[in-house]
């Protein structure tokens, strides 16, 4: 393939336009670490850098309860904020790709709501679908249900015509759908059951154990590598359904495989903190007004985005009050609009 | 007529025969077949809206089950998997999205890249830079595709379906909603395609336009190919009468052109 003149400088503008995007990934990974840093030094117990620093290393002068604080409190709030932050936010990313909707989100989709009800289900009646030991069920049940949910997704879109806007418009139904099953949980559950379930609603990153940042992780990392794989198919969807069709892309097959992965994120994310409805539809508009909709890059910048958005509300949700801890879900909200608004009145104000 | 065809082996060309598409019930396209068009020609297909021109393009993409034989160079493409038959064809259907969010280069790379996504070398961009060049637009490469007009589109949408080098180039409606001077710029950058031996087939609505720059035109009408041939032999008042239920001349013009001029009542 020879190439003339300016198209060399072409190539060699669009090299350079791919390294600074690398380099403000880059940059974007280091910032999550830092955040993760400043999340561990955050907290009432007035510890130092130092002190922290010793304890996560594992120096022999911690004292016990500063090795306690950390190992038991701090990292692993830390980590699932990491974790749930890029869970969410990738999960919104594909599904904002795949169904050509910049609202399509797991909240949109009916797919925490269906997360919820299970959670209530434990919760309320003490059913347990899966069997599991039983400070596990209500994640086990949540996560169920969550992909249930998706499964129901992928067989109406197997069963009608009409692709991404009927897919939509069901999940749309499946919210309010499984809203008002919850609704008739919490009308007869318990003084006590309901409490519960209203704290497991609004998001906490305080039920986060050792076993359950495993499992998180695990999702994470299996499906990170096959929605990289789908970058360029992805890429060929930003140009219309058809057209991708004509590049040989099977996208109902892409369709399924992406879902499957939203519901597996997605369902990991929700079964371990609750509600936080935020980061999976803001993270990825994020990204998209970062770094541009190559899937190459928009993928993992949501990715990271989320995480930010994440480990940030969980230093805002210890910070804002001293000594209290306020629910992850509310505050991811709160810290993450400021950010959204002031993204897009940079990029859609006049003049 | 602008190059006349190379005169090849039919089969070698692209043939089709009793192509038929029901959406449920309802039969859209029925029993058509055309005459086998070389390699290096272009076609152009006509008729009234509805007439199933852009299902007849979708039905040959592979975009819509049909029934019937398509072969090219001999080989069903009918019975080849998605994939290798998407390997051939390049299609390019009448409008972009209105947000895409790429630039013009990463659609263009995209196109390529679309299947084998493990391919990470270089020469996916030098491909598509040498496309884009290919059609006068290397200037626009990085720019957004969202930001460009509409004839600029039109040739960013047509380096996709290019890209890949295909045998058929389909093209619903590439023209509509252009200017002249645009509507040239796509037309002659086709024929351009089509002098390396590509096959091309398009929809179009406007005659006169079919006839200066077509070797071929199908008319379509009534779910069936009413007439197939050089553009002389195929445009007739009285295609035009059935067809269109016009009444119209089609008079030479001084450059021996054919011109389509409707009469004043139907």
């Amino acid at each position: 393939m020879s190439i003339s003149a300016s198209g060399q400088v072409v190539l060699a503008q669009y090299a350079r336009i791919t390294r600074r995007r690398m380099f403000f990934m880059a940059a974007l990974v280091l910032v999550v670490l830092l955040a993760l840093l400043a999340d561990l030094c955050t907290g009432p117990s007035g510890l130092t850098v130092a002190q922290i620093w010793s304890a996560v290393v594992g120096d022999e002068t911690t004292s016990r309860s500063t090795a306690v604080i950390i190992w038991q409190i701090r990292l692993p709030t830390a980590l699932m904020a990491l974790l749930v932050g890029t869970a969410l936010s990738l999960a919104g990313a594909e599904m904002q790709t795949i169904l050509d909707n910049p609202l399509a989100s797991p909240f949109t989709l009916g797919i925490s709501a269906a997360a919820a009800l299970g959670a209530a289900l434990m919760m309320v009646l003490g059913v347990g679908v899966l069997p599991l030991p039983v400070d596990m069920s209500v994640a086990g049940n949540a996560f169920l249900f969550a992909f249930l949910c998706t499964l129901l997704l992928q067989f109406i879109t197997s069963k009608v015509k009409g692709g991404p806007e009927v897919l939509v418009l069901f999940g749309i139904a499946l919210v309010f759908s499984f809203n008002a099953l919850l609704a008739l949980l919490q009308f007869v559950a318990s003084a006590d059951a309901l409490q519960q379930l209203v704290f497991w609603s609004m998001g906490s990153l305080g039920r986060a154990t050792w076993p359950a940042i495993a499992i998180v992780f695990a999702v994470v990392c299996i499906t990170l590598p096959f929605s990289f794989r789908a970058c360029w198919q992805m890429n060929a969807l930003r140009m219309g359904e058809e057209r991708a069709r004509s590049y040989g892309i099977d996208v109902a097959r892409l369709r399924f495989y992406s879902l499957l992965r939203v519901s597996l994120l997605a369902g990991a994310a929700v079964a371990f903190t609750g509600t936080i409805g935020f980061v999976g539809l803001v993270g990825p508009h994020i990204a998209r007004m970062l770094i541009g909709e190559d899937h190459r890059f928009f993928l993992p910048a949501s990715a990271l985005a989320g995480a930010l958005m994440m480990i940030g509300a969980s230093i805002a949700s210890k910070a804002i009050i001293p000594g209290v801890l306020l629910p992850i879900g509310i505050v991811t909200s709160l810290v993450g609009l400021p950010i959204f608004f002031v993204l897009i009145f940079r990029r859609w104000s006049k003049g | 007529m602008v190059n006349a065809p190379q005169p090849a082996k039919a089969s070698d060309g692209l043939s089709v025969s009793n192509l038929g598409v029901a959406y449920g019930k309802r039969t859209v396209l029925n029993a058509m077949s055309l005459a086998p068009l070389p390699r290096g020609s272009v076609t152009s297909i006509v008729g009234p809206n509805g007439a199933g021109k852009s299902t007849f393009l979708r039905a040959i993409a592979g975009l819509v089950k049909a029934s019937g034989t398509i072969t090219l160079g001999g080989i069903d493409l009918q019975t080849l998997p998605a994939q290798k038959r998407a390997e051939r064809i390049g299609f390019m259907p009448q409008s972009v999205p209105a947000r895409v969010g790429l630039s013009v280069l990463e659609a263009t790379i995209g196109a390529f890249k679309a299947i084998d996504s493990v391919d990470l070398t270089l020469r996916a961009e030098a491909v598509a830079v040498a496309t884009l060049e290919g059609l006068g637009i290397l200037p626009l490469a990085l720019e957004a595709f969202d930001t460009l007009s509409g004839g600029q589109k039109q040739l960013a949408s047509l380096a996709q379906a290019i890209v890949r080098r295909p045998d058929i180039l389909l093209l619903d409606e590439p023209t509509s909603a252009l200017d002249l001077h645009h509507q040239l710029q796509v037309v002659t950058a086709v024929r351009r395609v089509a002098s390396s031996g590509t096959i091309v087939l398009m929809t179009l609505h406007d005659l006169t336009f079919a006839a200066r720059w077509s070797d071929r035109i199908a008319v379509l009408g009534g779910g069936r190919v009413y007439r197939d041939g050089v553009p002389a032999q195929v445009l007739t008042s009285e295609t035009l009468a059935r067809v269109y239920g016009v009444s119209a001349r089609i008079e030479p013009c001084s450059q021996g052109f054919l011109q389509v001029i409707t009469d004043a009542d139907l």
